[in-house]
């Protein structure tokens, strides 16, 4: 009792000046040596970086200048040669590619106002060159480039501008999306009013499963599937409910909506639904040849009939793009499953019509014979 | 030597120093990351491409728009979006460079929008691009008519359904249906979405279901034939309302005609005619609208090909009700006999 009394608390002591400096000494080189490692990583620096931009717009809008640190020019154009008076259309039209137009806009993080001012003029300049489609698209990194500072403040904004469905416009967008650094919030609201754009920014991670699943059902039932990554995107999310209206509702929409299915094991699926998506699909003349090739092998005669109707006639409207793709597919589902003395043209079209009475599944020989 | 306040003062302050110091080599390498010098841009004078001139919009006058401020009346809104809708956007009309502009009122002052809503100002199509770039997500509680845009909107209803959740969103949509379809003050037809319709049935009573499709086919409303399909998705549908709805609604033009195939599944005969015509050249039109083999695969077995296009030129198509087939086509007794004379 008497020594505690008498003992002198920690930090009252007065350590020696020297090993003060020492200290000193040490945590500086703890500081600096962690610093500099730190800084190493670009990833870090690029951080960083967004930080101080993030800064800069900050003081800059409330007229606070650091020092060291420029306010930059709100201009959206960049500097135009002295003396040149032609409109920027024209002088725009002079430009030899959607890249050097792109070249002379400029966002200094300005306000919102700036942000809609530039997104207009470069979608004037987009459209202005709607037609030079292969142009556009080597122009897309310079673009995302150019965008991808607004995305990061307005992703709204710039979704607004863009064409979920015009191949460049909507690479534009995905290569944004992918680049992250948006507001999750704004990126959340902007994937539920799209499916196209669900199944571009869920991936991204930004929703949890339970909410994933509450808006892919929604968009299931209310929306339809446009492209097929879209499509199955949304399908697989439905295929994994209890509740099959939303899937039914999804597989029976949209260009695509017959194509969800895709990738996934057909026969755990209830046949009406798979059934459903091909008839999507073949109500369209765009089908899924997975789909025909499984329902013709489970003996389900309009598959059958539809394959043979591709096959035995040479209508234009019916042998577009989406058919010339797969035609050996066809093909070969004709000479697996059928045992027709005629596979292919007149033939077999007078073939089936003579004798479709007789035709039928069997079974045991997994073929269509007659 | 930490557990005393000068030591740790000396500590603190040489870790300080150490990363302050410690970014100083960075720093200027961040700063170049962070604000990239601009690169000096050169404007060619090449020679003007006069389609892109032509198809490109004025931009000054787009540079010149200017917002009001936020706290600026409503009327000075309105004539801002007025003015969007006088400024030229360009020679190429699939889209228009002014939707920045709107996205940037739908932010500021949205009840500018919702009051001008349906007028050529601002037009459901601008609205419901908004609302699947995920803007406007309120609009129900400021539009005047929310239940109208309700039936005639699928992306309304997401907006809704996602905001108030499913059962709520099928219930108010039925209700809405029901008290419009016994609104005989509307001047003009409501454009219905029948998907909103058959998204609200689970939600409807016995009685109401019953009585859809009657409402459907005498209440003041105009739908689009091909959406009957969305009907048939659902249990107890009359066959015969559903055809009639489609008789009702179908258009002059091939080009829509895909509400065929429905009729045809549910069958009616005519339409299985109508296509069996248009076998050979579908009527030029694109398949995703209408695509007549399409149909014909679908609901109906017998000929195929050019036997079918000779039978049906000929006249001697017939075509005959088969519960097993839906529909067998084949060629009249009269040319049955004919071949069988030959031989």
């Amino acid at each position: 009792m008497k020594h505690s009394q008498t003992a002198t608390d920690p930090a009252d002591r007065q350590p020696a000046p020297r090993s003060l400096l020492l200290a000193a000494l040490a945590f500086f080189l703890l500081g600096y040596i962690v610093t500099q490692k730190a800084l190493f990583d670009s990833d870090i620096r690029r951080q960083l970086a967004a930080q101080l931009r993030d800064l800069r717009t900050t003081t800059c809008s409330e007229g606070i200048r650091l020092p060291g640190i420029e306010c930059p020019s709100l201009s959206i154009i960049k500097e135009r040669p002295s003396g040149n008076n032609e409109p920027l259309r024209r002088q725009f039209a002079r430009l030899p590619s959607l890249s050097a137009a792109v070249d002379k806009l400029q966002w200094n993080f300005g306000s919102d106002a700036d942000a809609a001012r530039l997104l207009t003029i470069w979608k004037a300049l987009e459209l202005g060159r709607q037609r030079q489609s292969r142009e556009y698209h080597s122009a897309i990194p310079a673009i995302t480039q150019l965008l991808q500072p607004v995305w990061d403040r307005y992703p709204d904004m710039v979704a607004a501008t863009s064409c979920l469905y015009c191949g460049n416009s909507f690479d534009v967008l995905s290569s944004l999306i992918n680049a992250g650094g948006s507001d999750v919030d704004k990126l959340k609201s902007l994937a539920a009013g799209h499916p196209r754009l669900l199944a571009e920014i869920a991936p991204t991670g930004v929703f949890n499963d339970a909410e994933l699943e509450r808006i892919a059902t929604v968009h299931g039932e209310l929306s339809s599937g446009g492209d097929s990554k879209t499509a199955k995107f949304i399908g697989k999310i439905l295929l994994g409910r209890q509740d099959r209206a939303p899937l039914e509702a999804w597989l029976t929409k949209g260009l695509n909506g017959g194509r969800a299915l895709g990738d996934t094991g057909l026969d755990s699926i209830p046949r009406e639904l798979v059934i459903a998506a091909w008839e999507q699909g073949v109500r369209i003349g765009y089908d899924d040849v997975e789909l025909s090739e499984y329902l013709v092998a489970q003996g389900y005669r309009p598959a059958l009939r539809w394959v043979v109707w591709l096959e035995s006639t040479e209508f234009k409207y019916l042998h577009g793009w989406p058919y010339e793709r797969v035609q050996g597919q066809y093909q070969s589902i004709m000479t697996r499953f059928t045992r027709f003395p005629a596979s292919k043209g007149e033939p077999l079209a007078t073939f089936y019509s003579d004798n479709w009475a007789s035709i039928h599944w069997d079974d045991k020989a997994g073929r269509w014979t007659y | 030597m930490l557990n005393t306040k000068k030591g740790l003062t000396a500590s603190l302050a040489g870790l300080l120093a150490g990363v302050v110091f410690g970014f100083g080599p960075y720093w200027e390498d961040i700063k170049r990351e962070a604000f990239p010098s601009p690169t000096a841009a050169v404007w060619e004078q090449g020679e003007v491409d006069e389609q892109v001139l032509k198809d490109t919009a004025d931009i000054e006058p787009l540079l010149a728009l200017a917002p009001p401020s936020d706290d600026a009346p409503d009327g000075e809104w309105q004539k801002f979006l007025a003015q969007l809708n006088q400024v030229g956007s360009g020679k190429y009309h699939t889209s228009t460079p002014l939707l920045p502009w709107y996205a940037y009122i739908a932010t500021h002052r949205p009840q500018v929008l919702y009051k001008k809503l349906g007028s050529s100002d601002f037009d459901t199509t601008k609205f419901n691009h908004l609302l699947q770039m995920g803007m406007l997500g309120d609009w129900y509680q400021y539009v005047e008519d929310p239940d109208a845009l309700l039936l005639s909107s699928g992306q309304a209803l997401m907006g809704y359904a996602l905001a108030n959740g499913e059962r709520e969103a099928r219930r108010r949509v039925a209700e809405a249906f029901f008290n419009s379809a016994r609104n005989t003050d509307r001047t003009h037809p409501l454009s219905l979405e029948l998907e909103n319709i058959r998204f609200a049935a689970p939600a409807m009573t016995t009685q109401e279901k019953a009585g859809l499709l009657d409402a459907l086919l005498q209440g003041p409303f105009n739908l689009d034939p091909r959406d009957v399909r969305r009907l048939t998705l659902l249990e107890e549908m009359d066959r015969e309302k559903l055809l009639g709805l489609i008789e009702k609604f179908q258009y002059s033009n091939k080009s829509m005609s895909s509400y065929m195939t429905t009729a045809a599944l549910l069958g009616e005969a005519r339409y299985i005619r109508v296509m069996a015509g248009d076998a050979r050249d579908n009527d030029r039109q694109p398949t995703n609208f209408y695509c007549s083999v399409c149909g014909l695969a679908l609901a109906a077995d017998g000929l195929i090909g050019e036997p079918l296009v000779r039978a049906e030129d000929s006249g001697e198509l017939q075509i005959l009700p088969s519960d097993q087939y839906g529909f067998v086509l084949t060629r009249g007794p009269g040319a049955q006999m004919a071949q069988e004379g030959a031989q």
